[in-house]
């Protein structure tokens, strides 16, 4: 069982996740805060217009619907700025264990 | 924003924050409609065809076997327009006919409050849209067999009058009432 988890927490769940980088973030939040403030006012005047509820509820379901697939996939637009790491390099670590006290003189 | 757990959690906030803002708007605009259609001043014509008082000794009419229970029964005539209470926001209107009247001030040790009164329902609807809110009742049978807290009814004068209840579909229950000034008097029991 533990391993089963183990090798899904490796493996599987990392693709599962299907992130963005940084500037397709910044895209995904403007356009997701953009479409439902044009949702909602479409669904308030619309409504507001033909005297009924139901008008609004209905272009607010459509909202949910274009936003959700406007915001959930991992689309490419929103991966082009991938962020570079370093590539790895070896650190030279000081030897701990051949180190000596080193008497510290405090001078008044 | 980087997942697509976290962009699902974004994305149904943002339509729950809208959701809210648009409830919070839609009830104030449907509360200046109502203002703006004057809904307070709403008015009406009552009249009353028959009225039949009886005495009931049964515990669903109020009574016991040793003391009676003073039961009234009406037919009406009703006439009113009730079409400024519907907007887009109203999802029905209860409207149920009352008639108030002043409390008996048997007891005189009680402390009883001077300015106590009853209110009894004779008659109620629900009105669903626009269309049925023309009302226009002709010899109307009261839907309730009326009685009080103590056995005497007869000879005591109500006010009848029309309350109704907008409920909506988003937003504070309104109250209201269509006065007729029309005083009416329960008629003495038949049997004694």
């Amino acid at each position: 069982m533990d391993q089963a988890a183990e090798y899904f927490q490796k493996n599987i769940a990392p693709a599962l996740a299907f992130n963005i980088d940084f500037k397709g973030q910044e895209k995904v939040t403007s356009l997701c805060q953009l479409t439902t403030i044009i949702f909602s006012v479409i669904a308030f005047v619309l409504g507001f217009i033909l005297q009924d509820v139901l008008v609004t509820g209905y272009v607010m379901a459509v909202g949910t619907v274009v936003l959700l697939v406007i915001g959930l996939p991992a689309y490419p637009a929103y991966n082009k700025n991938p962020v570079t790491f370093l590539k790895p390099t070896e650190v030279k670590l000081p030897d701990l264990d051949s180190a000596k006290a080193v008497d510290i003189e405090i001078s008044t | 924003m980087f997942s697509i757990t976290q962009r699902a959690q974004d994305v149904s906030s943002m339509i729950t924050t809208s959701i809210g803002v648009l409830a919070v708007l839609i009830s104030l605009s449907s509360l200046i409609q109502l203002y703006l259609n004057d809904y307070n001043n709403l008015s009406g014509e009552i009249s009353v065809k028959k009225a039949q008082n009886s005495v009931k000794f049964t515990r669903s009419f109020g009574g016991n076997a040793r003391n009676g229970k003073e039961n009234v029964k009406l037919a009406f005539d009703l006439e009113t327009d009730l079409t400024p209470l519907f907007n887009w926001n109203t999802k029905q209107v209860f409207v149920y006919l009352v008639g108030e009247y002043d409390g008996l001030n048997v007891l005189k040790k009680a402390k009883v409050a001077k300015d106590e009164s009853s209110k009894v329902v004779f008659w109620d609807k629900i009105i669903k849209d626009k269309s049925g809110a023309v009302l226009d009742l002709k010899n109307t049978r009261s839907k309730y067999s009326v009685w009080d807290y103590y056995q005497k009814m007869g000879n005591r004068t109500a006010n009848l009058k029309l309350e109704y209840n907008i409920q909506p579909h988003v937003g504070p229950l309104i109250w209201g009432s269509v006065d007729f000034n029309y005083p009416f008097e329960f008629p003495e029991p038949k049997n004694a």
